[in-house]
């Protein structure tokens, strides 16, 4: 649970769950509620994330193999199911992310310095 | 994904696991114990939905949902056991008199002959008539005499080879392997060319060749069939070199027949096959293997590859008015002349065999295959009615089902799951009722005291 009103958050845009989740596992192996978690905190609760949804999101993931699962033990003692990024989903973060940044790099081009006084 | 792994357990310990760790992380920040978890629960969403979404993107619904229409389907079955009898035993007595009366029909009328490209064989004449006839050539020609045969064989150009066989099967009685009693056994008279015009090949030992038909009198050999060897030799191996004592001739057994060749001759099961050089010995009256117009064969050949009925008829014909001009003579008598001038060979296709029963029952089992289906058809008028009665009795199960939310095709779906059940079960039980009542109409058509020797099983 975050501090501030969930009205206030922004939505996630379509397709883009996949790899924030990809990039939440690049520090190590992290379990379901570590990845919503840290997908909250590290957008300084900007992002609005249901955690129900990370499971489908997650289970596709693990359907293409670019991330492996396994129970281990959380830091306070719970039995829980640790996800880890494989060879191949670091390839497709690197693949996904320089695009991400491409499109949001060319979005703000055409918005332009206007829209950010305005 | 349709078979994952994973199972549903532990995709519901996983989101429990999520709800625990949640709620530690509430509880120490200093929400109260039953407020963190309920803000945890929030936090996650719909469990319930999240644990469907799993069950459904681990298998193959259609199928989950199909076995489940099944079960349902029986339970309903279940519930109405008159009605899902009544129409099961309906369902099961129209099909099944419509799968013998067919196993009957087929066997006798359109099943092809158990031997190498029946479709290649063709029937001199329409083996109408038996027995023996001495009269010149004058119509269409039925009969042949041996002398005919041997001669025909060697000059025509259109057969791969010829065969023949007696119009009538001898029943006569033999001591088999030197015994004392006199046993019936059914002997067919076959020229040595008939196995390898068949392409039939034997499943012990040798079956009779050109060599054993050669000198009348000079080859006491004999072809056992296998129902023969199973029925009176317990399938003994060694039966080849055993003797059959038929009058003052020892025949030895040289070969067994394949299980599924019967003969050329549909409901007629001959025990042995002796080449026709024999034919004095085994019926002393028959003695016409060199009278040219002692005529008791039917003869049957196979046309070679590429060779059309037209080609051979046309090269069968030319070579009976050759042959039939010598028989008359230098000097033909007018009559002759005139007779030689109407006689014919009609080539028929023989891969169905020959059979005195098609003649005799074509029609009739016609005619109660049209009056099986008409049953059928009254069967499955009933049943629809049954089940339209039943549907009725349904209507408010339905219109509970579909306020709850069931979707019209699933509603559909189980009633078509119910009624196919239903066929199926009717259709299992007709074909198990068929193999019966198949038997008992062989019984009841076969006109003497032994059943007719016809395979009625169904085809594979």
């Amino acid at each position: 649970m975050s501090t501030r009103e969930e009205s206030e958050r922004l939505e996630l845009l379509q397709g883009t769950l996949d790899l924030l989740i990809l990039r939440t596992l690049i520090f190590g192996p992290q379990h379901g509620q570590g990845i919503a978690r840290a997908i909250e905190q590290t957008s300084a609760d900007e992002l609005l994330v249901e955690h129900g949804a990370l499971y489908p999101a997650r289970q596709r993931l693990e359907a293409r193999e670019w991330i492996s699962a396994a129970w281990g033990v959380s830091e306070n003692n719970r039995r829980a199911r640790f996800y880890k990024l494989t060879r191949s989903g670091r390839q497709q973060l690197v693949k996904e992310t320089t695009r991400w940044l491409r499109l949001a790099t060319a979005i703000g081009r055409i918005l332009g310095p206007e829209a950010e006084e305005g | 994904m349709f078979w994952s792994k994973r199972k549903q357990g532990d995709f519901s310990a996983e989101l429990e696991s999520h709800l625990q760790i949640e709620t530690d992380r509430l509880h120490e920040q200093g929400f109260a114990e039953s407020e963190a978890r309920a803000a945890a629960r929030r936090a996650l969403g719909n469990r319930t939905s999240a644990e469907e979404r799993f069950y459904e993107s681990t298998r193959w619904m259609s199928w989950d949902l199909l076995w489940r229409d099944i079960r349902f389907g029986l339970r309903m079955l279940a519930r109405n056991r008159v009605s899902t009898a009544a129409a099961i035993v309906t369902l099961a007595l129209g099909i099944g008199a419509n799968t013998a009366v067919f196993s009957l029909l087929n066997a006798v009328l359109l099943r092809n002959l158990p031997v190498q490209q029946p479709r290649e064989l063709a029937l001199f004449g329409e083996a109408q008539g038996m027995g023996s006839m001495d009269e010149f050539p004058k119509a269409s020609l039925q009969l042949f005499s041996y002398p005919f045969f041997r001669e025909f064989r060697q000059k025509n150009q259109v057969f791969f080879d010829v065969a023949a066989v007696s119009s009538i099967l001898f029943t006569t009685h033999g001591r088999v392997a030197g015994g004392a009693n006199l046993e019936k056994i059914g002997a067919e008279l076959v020229s040595g060319s008939y196995f390898h015009t068949f392409g039939v090949n034997p499943i012990l030992g040798r079956t009779l060749s050109d060599a054993d038909d050669q000198h009348p009198g000079a080859h006491p050999v004999a072809v056992a069939s296998f129902s023969w060897w199973q029925r009176r030799m317990a399938q003994d191996p060694a039966i080849l070199g055993k003797t059959i004592t038929i009058g003052h001739t020892v025949y030895s057994i040289i070969g067994v027949a394949p299980p599924e060749f019967f003969g050329v001759t549909v409901g007629q099961s001959p025990d042995v096959w002796i080449p026709l050089a024999m034919e004095k010995e085994i019926s002393p009256g028959w003695n016409g293997l060199e009278k040219n117009l002692f005529q008791s064969l039917y003869v049957i050949g196979r046309r070679k590859p590429g060779v059309t009925m037209e080609q051979a008829g046309a090269n069968t014909n030319l070579l009976l008015q050759q042959i039939i001009h010598e028989y008359a003579g230098p000097q033909p008598s007018v009559k002759q002349v005139e007779d030689m001038q109407h006689a014919r060979i009609d080539l028929t296709p023989a891969a169905t065999g020959l059979t005195h029963l098609r003649q005799a029952f074509s029609a009739p089992l016609a005619i109660l295959m049209g009056v099986v289906a008409l049953v059928l058809l009254i069967a499955c008028a009933n049943v629809a009615n049954l089940l339209l009665a039943r549907a009725s009795a349904r209507q408010r199960e339905i219109a509970v089902r579909m306020s709850i939310g069931a979707r019209r095709s699933r509603l559909i779906r189980q009633l078509l799951v119910e009624s196919a059940l239903m066929g199926l079960t009717g259709a299992a039980l007709g074909v198990l009722l068929a193999s019966a009542a198949s038997r008992l109409l062989l019984v009841m058509v076969s006109t003497g005291s032994e059943t007719l020797p016809i395979s009625v099983a169904p085809d594979a």
